[in-house]
């Protein structure tokens, strides 16, 4: 009996545990380490309609149990993906979500529009990168600006369609509202936390886009706080993301209510994170002589 | 888990660190790869980009003289790293028995050299080049290596490389690309450089067309596999023939960890 079978927007996966975008390539650089279908699902680098090259410059600064990025999306298109990249993972026996980033409105709509021809079981739109100039976060910051481009995405869109929402949002509440009210069938969060560095021996900036995003352990008593909140106010599965490393900080997620949960920066710490994670949960459920999805969203009060 | 056999400060700042492998650790290593080293549990998160100094394996002996085939060899992992940051500040505090956790080997490492073969190496840039000296020599023992190595305040392991060279040529306070002239390079040398940005860039300016070119670059890294794109960046590969020798054309970008760290210099006419 797999006890940590999970059902995410009709499909069924064998863990909750998703790699999250950026953070995983395209799947096939970590099959080196570990057979990648043991994953519950990974979702690809953002993708815009055209290539970019990224930001230049440093693009990683470490802090005290996070890290800075400010990678910029560098990406190889969609065209590149569709054409190149996914006959090469779509055999994958694991759930693949393609990102997908832009930097206005029609270069969204386009690359969405693109992905349709791709057989993919879900996408996720990314509303929330804070490290490109043009776009990105832009759409995720406003719950209106927010709900719009989820509305145009859903009626164009063929694959249900995973909204990736910023922790910088002024109102996280009211954007998650507003794209679950604009057909979002999933919410993810949370994207990096604008963050800064400067190197106070040059006295210079350190990112050539200045502010640049935080990730790592240090941001997940954050990230457990707004999945929180956002459970509470959605009803549409969320999957829970922000520094998790063990096996008991994606428990918590879920028992604060994520349906599924996404590894990122610890996955290079330990290329094996996930993988402990998967056995750690599976261990916790039989000890405990219980399936994960018992536990999801069942956090007792103080 | 690999074990530290020794790691020593061999000038300022400079360590050599040799490591037994483990049973679960990749060796046989080509030159120019590197492996990502951790020897802390949590923080700092990153592991710690570092080239191959050197390999070694060895077999234990039986009674009549013939070795043990029958036992797998121990095999020696070293890197000779320069104390930079919070992670080379750990690495240099670890002490001998202490455990390593390394990945790898990652990278493409440096071609397979056809013709002789002229090594510059600036600073801790020498770090990849001394087992990709020691690997042509072991299977070119006709042909040629002249090596270049340039210091800024203090010479190390310029012994290691005078057991192999034909010439060498050793500049600590100056420019060690001053030391070398187009007129020594054999037509259609290979040479390979790694060293400060500023010093690969003259190599690749001032060696003659003819000569292919080699420079193995360094980034920050996070995945060291080609997943965080932390370490792409923009650098000059490509060179145009002119009247006055070869002028770079405009930067192209390259992902340091999996498209490199060895990049070849591209010459149009």
């Amino acid at each position: 009996m797999n006890r940590l079978e999970t059902s995410f927007l009709g499909t069924v996966m064998k863990n909750p545990v998703v790699m999250a975008s950026g953070t995983f390539g395209f799947g096939k650089e970590y099959e080196r380490f570990y057979d990648v279908s043991r994953l519950g699902g990974f979702c690809t680098k953002g993708m815009t309609l055209e290539a970019r090259p990224g930001n230049q410059g440093i693009r990683l600064w470490e802090t005290p149990s996070g890290l800075l990025n400010s990678v910029g999306l560098e990406n190889p298109g969609v065209d590149y993906f569709i054409d190149t990249i996914w006959p090469t993972i779509q055999d994958l026996d694991t759930l693949i979500i393609p990102n997908i980033g832009g930097s206005d409105e029609a270069s969204y709509l386009k690359a969405v529009e693109k992905i349709n021809q791709v057989d993919v079981k879900m996408i996720e739109l990314n509303i929330s990168c804070p490290n490109v100039k043009c776009g990105g976060m832009a759409f995720g910051m406003q719950a209106d600006l927010a709900a719009d481009l989820t509305k145009k995405v859903k009626e164009i869109s063929e694959h249900p369609v995973i909204v990736k929402l910023s922790p910088n949002a002024p109102d996280l509440g009211g954007v998650a509202k507003a794209v679950e009210e604009a057909g979002a069938d999933a919410i993810s969060l949370i994207n990096t936390v604008q963050g800064m560095a400067i190197d106070w021996r040059t006295r210079k900036i350190v990112f050539e886009n200045t502010y640049a995003g935080l990730s790592g352990p240090c941001v997940k008593p954050i990230a457990l706080r707004m999945v929180h909140q956002v459970c509470q106010q959605v009803d549409v599965p969320v999957m829970g993301l922000g520094g998790i490393s063990t096996f008991s900080d994606a428990l918590e997620f879920i028992l604060a209510g994520a349906t599924c949960v996404q590894v990122g920066t610890a996955g290079f710490a330990d290329p094996y994170t996930p993988l402990s994670i998967i056995d750690g949960l599976e261990a916790y459920c039989k000890e405990q002589d219980i399936c994960l999805s018992e536990l999801r969203g069942s956090v007792k009060l103080a | 888990m690999a074990l530290i056999t020794r790691n020593e400060e061999i000038a300022d700042g400079i360590f050599l660190m040799q490591t037994m492998l483990g049973d679960e650790e990749t060796g046989h290593p080509d030159p120019g790869q590197f492996y990502m080293l951790r020897g802390w549990d949590q923080y700092p998160l990153l592991s710690r980009p570092v080239s191959v100094f050197d390999y070694e394996e060895f077999y234990d002996y039986l009674p009549n003289g013939e070795k043990d085939l029958s036992k797998s060899p121990r095999r020696y992992l070293s890197f000779l790293y320069q104390v930079i940051g919070e992670g080379t500040m750990l690495l240099s505090e670890l002490s001998e028995d202490s455990e390593l956790t390394l990945e790898g080997p990652f990278g493409n490492g440096f071609p397979e050299v056809d013709n002789h073969l002229t090594i510059v190496g600036g600073g801790i840039g020498v770090a990849p080049l001394y087992y990709l000296a020691k690997q042509y020599r072991k299977d070119h023992r006709e042909r040629k290596l002249n090596v270049y190595l340039g210091f800024s305040s203090e010479a190390y392991v310029v012994n290691l490389f005078e057991e192999l060279a034909d010439t060498i040529a050793v500049d600590v306070g100056g420019i060690i690309t001053h030391k070398m002239k187009p007129e020594d390079l054999n037509e259609k040398d290979t040479v390979i450089c790694c060293g400060p940005q500023i010093m690969m860039d003259a190599v690749m300016k001032l060696v003659p067309a003819d000569s292919t070119v080699y420079c193995s670059l360094e980034a920050r890294m996070a995945c060291g596999v080609g997943a965080c794109l932390g370490c792409s960046k923009q650098t000059v590969l490509n060179y145009q023939k002119t009247e006055n020798g070869l002028e770079p054309l405009p930067k192209v970008q390259v992902k340091v960890c999996t498209d490199g760290p060895v990049f070849k210099r591209e010459v149009s006419e």
